[in-house]
């Protein structure tokens, strides 16, 4: 039995001489009527028709989609939103109203209307469970959200949950021209996509060429810097228009992405959910402070005294996210005997020469080290650099990883002789290693302990002669070192991949923005095997769509890489995508020639 | 007999079809017709007396729900058309007229199963979409509008040719239609005898508009003139021109804008006296209920082509438009001089009633206050299509004279009227309106014309002789040779586009041509052989008798040079 019935059925149900003490109905000339509930009158005294018509037209609600109306009063909004052919369920926490509403014969009989007594039991309901599928708009009336306001906030969140737990949603991710964040960009794309969502990476490193020539080809840096500055706005445009081409639910900025604040002031006006991902140091890089702000969300990798910073400047949604590891491109590999030859030893470094690594490694010459990346200069160390200062890609890292048996990681300092005691920016190195099944020994960066185990995952140390011990014993050890890897890899792809991140931050953006995702409405994405569930696998659509992999989106882009070509035995289903097909090529020619 | 039109263009589109629902009609007496069209035209088809039954197609929402990437909106597009597909095979047509050239109409009426299609259609290994002359005519044509003489209407006709061609546009208005009409008259007090017109300010782009302050000033001139009602018709959000309108003649017109639906603001335009007008879908309707029509042709637009259907209608253009695409933006800096004036169009529209009264065409000499202008009246030529004569009277120029060349070149071509007698009728009916240019001037049209259409003749002969061939090295399996004479019709290819760009009057035929080899799908490549071989064919035989044409014109004006006519 539903908790959804109609206005018809509910009259049944009120007793005869139904009388609320809390709810005070007011008629006035003309047969206006109201009423005052704990001292708010609920429509205007004067004429709550047209009252009514202003609040809708000043929804901005998209006629196409269904509306759940939460708060009834005596119905005037409701009745501006049936004559305006929406399609409209409403929910009155408060049996008093309901019934004093329904007793005055303002509403169409078969309206359907939910007096919950429970939440759970209006989620429970089949009926409204279908219902939240078509993603519908959800339109609290103003006074209900005073007369009720715990329940309408947890209302909203459980539609937005219930609602978006369920959806695929169309995310655009806009990347760095350069630098450490332009691989992550990848990765969480990547991620996002095998979660089954819609991405569109903007990807800005085609401008970087252009970026670095400008301070390179002119030598005044003020000159410089204003056509840089120049530049990023344009940049920012650009990524702009591709955004809103793309028409996301949400938009997740990366660090050092050449977006300006108006970019996401743009975004937000359209009722876009924006994030940005701070991948960096808070404290070498300043930057955060002028952009924190405008995004709904800021997730950062520095949890702690960041978070009281952020706070006092204003921003308030802000969220830890580490970095991770993408098991399919952070994977073990074998190595070839000439690939032996170049990667094989006992220690290895791989990734830039800081101040502090080039301090720590120079202790460690007498062991079989090799070094990997730029800004290797010192003489010491030079004889361990492999292929001399040069950058190394993913492919490259995974055979250094599985060519040493320890794998060092240091996160860098420019001030410290090795360890840095602060060090809280834990770096992606530590779940890339453990994901291709690699030894790692790591500095006691804050947080690692809440990430892995320190002892039987990613042991640690604290200074050199720690470090030093450390190499000795699991150099000796093969058997425990081998396991010790296994066990951080298991814990690495059990909890740290990108898509666990990708998991993480859309559950906070379900959580704090669901009810603006729901407002602004989102693009439906189904699975071909959803489809298939909901409209039949009897049917030749579902007959046919069962021949195709069932986790692929039902999406033109998509079925149209399975369509044969057109003849006198392809299915009828076939024939149908094709002339849509055709239906889109036309119109968007047209388009085209206006 | 079940038959299906496929017009799922514009309103005025759909009320431009009606002589071929007519003509259909007449063919096949008995037979059920259905019109499938877009929703905006439904009044215009249930106003049809020809057909019985029409299917509403909506492909604007189909579009919008594929380009949503949404896929329950994805869904809802297939279900739709899923229904469409099945109601058109359920209907078990004979035959389809598709009106429009595109592959996705063909593609649909092959898919309903529909054993006979005039128009576009797809091929039977469903890989080419054949487009039928006419089809390839009117698309093509579009690109080479200065030398498009032919009527909408009358291309359409020629999908059903029959004896007696429809010569009117259909629209019946109903009781309860003129029965607003009445109404509204007797709210604004206006007298059966009032001299009533309605204007048409808005258009469907901007660069179509004749500005509404000048709309204003016509219409003082004709409330001082004839005592003018005027209604200002159109859509709502055409309302502020009406209010441009207002501003210059405050209390003269009444504005119906939204105010009426397409019977409603037929009826009125059945009552009106004259309709002053863009080219819109107002201006067809007043056709088809035999409302006088003054076309102020400004824009991008070709009054030949989609002009007002019918005898005794008006078309005003200047004189040095040529078509120009930039007008709008820079609309409020023009000259004088590069605007109708409304003084012209009065002028123009005192011209028309006195050929209506009088029932003919009437030339006028050319005064200095009409030079830049040109004003054409409609009727229908000998060879059964709409012509407009000019009513001023001036020489003709290449222009005119390739133009009518086609004209009988198109007719001839594609089996309209091979009749010489009509085609003489058709040249004296015609040149009796210019001066005749001087027999040196005829000479060097002759020779120039006449000379590049045989050369473009002898590039069409060369592709066929290639293509000839080439079928042959194909059948043989010769595949490094095929590969050369391929690359040498691509070599010809490029040499009829380069001569066409050249020589622009040729465009009308080499463009069909271009059109025609890039569609060219498939991956047969001896049907692709022969469908190349028919394009070089079809292209020599238009080019052939173009040349021919030319001489005929120029032979016929050296002939009546020194004549006077009346």
């Amino acid at each position: 039995m539903s908790v959804f019935k109609s206005i018809a059925e509910w009259r049944k149900e009120i007793p005869e001489h139904y009388r609320s003490e809390r709810v005070e109905l007011i008629e006035k000339r003309k047969g206006i009527k109201t009423i005052r509930v704990e001292g708010l009158l609920y429509h205007s005294q004067y004429n709550p028709t047209e009252e009514a018509k202003k609040l809708i037209d000043a929804s901005s609600l998209d006629k196409k989609r269904p509306v759940v109306a939460i708060g009834l009063g005596l119905g005037y909004h409701i009745q501006e939103l049936i004559q305006k052919e929406y399609k409209v369920v409403v929910i009155e926490p408060d049996k008093d109203i309901a019934f004093t509403a329904i007793q005055n014969n303002l509403l169409p009989d078969d309206l359907l209307l939910a007096i919950p007594d429970t939440l759970d039991s209006l989620f429970n309901d089949p009926f409204f469970k279908d219902f939240l599928d078509k993603i519908p708009q959800p339109f609290f009336h103003p006074v209900v959200s005073r007369i009720h306001p715990e329940f309408c906030e947890i209302l909203i969140k459980r539609i937005s949950r219930e609602c978006l737990d369920r959806q695929h949603f169309n995310i655009a991710i806009v990347g760095p021209m350069y630098g450490g964040s332009l691989p992550i960009t990848r990765y969480l794309n990547r991620a996002f996509r095998k979660l089954g969502h819609q991405t569109l990476l903007v990807d800005t490193e085609i401008a970087w060429n252009v970026f670095n020539a400008i301070g390179k080809t002119l030598k005044t840096p003020k000159m410089a810097h204003s056509l840089e500055d120049f530049y990023t706005k344009f940049l920012s445009e650009w990524c702009l228009a591709q955004v809103i081409e793309f028409q996301p639910e949400i938009c997740i900025v990366m660090a050092q992405a050449p977006v300006t604040n108006l970019f996401v002031s743009r975004l937000n006006e359209r009722g876009i959910v924006t994030a940005f991902w701070f991948v960096e140091n808070w404290r070498h890089l300043s930057y955060w402070k002028e952009i924190a702000p405008f995004y709904n969300l800021f997730f950062h990798i520095q949890p702690g005294e960041f978070d009281n910073k952020l706070d006092a400047i204003g921003c308030n949604c802000h969220f830890p996210i580490f970095t991770a590891c993408d098991p399919e491109l952070h994977a073990p590999v074998s190595l070839s005997p000439d690939e032996e030859k170049k990667y094989k030893c006992d220690l290895s470094f791989a990734g830039a020469g800081y101040y502090n690594r080039i301090k720590m490694l120079k202790g460690l010459t007498d062991y079989n080290l090799k070094i990997w990346g730029v800004n290797w200069n010192e003489l010491e160390l030079l004889p361990h650099v492999v292929e001399g200062n040069k950058g190394f890609d993913t492919e490259e890292y995974m055979k250094i990883v599985a060519g040493s048996k320890i794998n060092l990681n240091l996160h860098s300092s420019v001030i410290h002789e090795g360890v840095d005691p602060d060090a809280d920016a834990i770096n992606p190195r530590v779940f890339e290693i453990a994901s291709a099944g690699g030894f790692q020994l790591c500095d006691p960066c804050k947080g690692l302990e809440n990430l892995f185990d320190t002892q039987n995952e990613i042991p640690t140390y604290t200074d050199l002669k720690t470090l030093r011990d450390k190499i000795d014993y699991f150099l000796k050890h093969d058997e425990e070192r081998k396991q010790i890897a296994q066990n951080a890899q298991k814990r690495a792809l059990k909890e740290h991949t990108y898509e666990h991140r990708a998991n993480q931050m859309l559950d906070y953006i379900k959580e704090f923005f669901g009810g603006k995702i729901m407002r602004k409405g989102m693009r439906i994405q189904r699975t071909v095997g959803e489809v298939i569930e909901r409209y039949g696998k009897d049917s030749p659509l579902g007959q046919w769509l069962a021949t195709l992999p069932q986790d692929i989106p039902f999406l033109q882009e998509e079925i149209n890489k399975h369509l044969p070509i057109l003849d006198d035995n392809i299915p009828f289903p076939v024939q149908v995508f094709w002339y849509l097909n055709e239906v889109r090529v036309f119109g968007e020619n047209l388009l085209r020639e206006k | 007999m079940k038959i299906l039109v496929l017009q799922t263009a514009r309103i005025g589109d759909t009320i431009q079809t009606t002589p071929l629902f007519r003509q259909i009609r007449t063919k096949y007496p008995d037979a059920h017709i259905t019109v499938m069209i877009r929703a905006m035209s439904e009044e215009v088809i249930k106003a049809n007396p020809d057909v019985n039954d029409y299917i509403i197609y909506h492909e604007d929402p189909i579009f919008s729900d594929m380009i949503s990437r949404d896929s329950d909106r994805y869904m809802n597009a297939y279900k739709e058309v899923e229904k469409l597909i099945l109601d058109l095979r359920q209907r078990n047509f004979d035959i389809a007229y598709n009106i429009t050239h595109s592959t996705s109409s063909a593609l649909l009426l092959k898919l309903a199963q529909i054993p006979k299609v005039i128009g576009a259609h797809l091929s039977e290994d469903w890989q080419f979409t054949l487009r039928g002359p006419w089809t390839v005519y009117f698309f093509t044509s579009v690109l080479s509008r200065d030398y498009n003489d032919l009527n909408l209407c009358d291309i359409f006709k020629l999908y059903e040719p029959i004896p007696e061609p429809v010569k009117e546009l259909v629209f019946d208005v109903n009781s309860n239609a003129m029965e607003f009409t009445d109404n509204l008259f007797a709210e604004y007090h206006i007298a059966p005898e009032d001299f009533v017109v309605c204007m048409q300010l808005g258009a469907s782009e901007a660069n179509k508009r004749w500005p509404a302050e000048y709309f204003a000033q016509l219409g003082k001139k004709l409330h001082e003139k004839y005592k003018a009602r005027i209604f200002l018709v159109g859509v709502p959000s055409e309302a502020e021109l009406g209010q441009k309108f207002q501003r210059e003649v405050p209390g003269l017109a009444i504005p119906l804008f939204g105010k009426t639906t397409i019977p409603q603001l037929a009826a009125l335009l059945k009552r009106s006296h004259l309709l002053v007008t863009n080219d819109t879908g107002t201006m067809h309707l007043a056709s088809a209920v035999k409302c006088p029509v003054m076309l102020v042709s400004v824009g991008y637009v070709h009054f030949r082509e989609t002009g007002p259907y019918g005898i005794g209608n008006c078309a005003i253009e200047l004189r040095e438009r040529s078509f120009k695409m930039d007008i709008s933006s820079k609309s409020s800096e023009l000259h004088p001089l590069d605007r109708i004036q409304p003084e012209q169009v009065l002028k123009a529209i005192d011209w028309l009633f006195a050929m209506r009264e009088k029932k003919q065409l009437i030339q006028h000499e050319l005064t200095p206050d009409m030079d830049n202008v040109n004003v054409h009246i409609s009727e229908f030529a000998p060879d059964g299509c709409l012509q407009f004569y000019p009513v001023i009277r001036r020489g003709i120029d290449e222009k005119d004279f390739l133009r009518f060349a086609y004209r009988l070149m198109w007719l001839e071509h594609l089996n309209v009227n091979p009749n010489k007698q009509t085609e003489i009728e058709n040249l004296h009916k015609l040149f009796r309106f210019y001066n005749a240019p001087d027999t040196k001037t005829l000479t060097v049209w002759n020779k120039e014309f006449r000379g590049s259409f045989e050369e473009l003749a002898g590039k069409y002969k060369q592709g066929i002789h290639i293509t000839e061939q080439l079928k042959n090295t194909i059948a043989d399996g010769k595949i490094m040779r095929a590969r050369e004479q391929v690359k040498l019709l691509s070599e010809i290819d490029e040499q009829i586009r380069i001569y066409g760009e050249l020589n622009s009057y040729l465009k009308p035929i080499t463009l069909v041509t271009k059109f025609e080899r890039d569609n060219l799908e498939g991956s047969n490549p001896l049907e692709l052989a022969k469908q190349t071989l028919n394009i070089y064919r079809g292209g020599y035989e238009r080019s052939t008798l173009m040349a021919k044409k030319v001489k005929r014109c120029c032979d016929y004006l050296q002939n009546t040079e020194n004549s006077t006519f009346e």
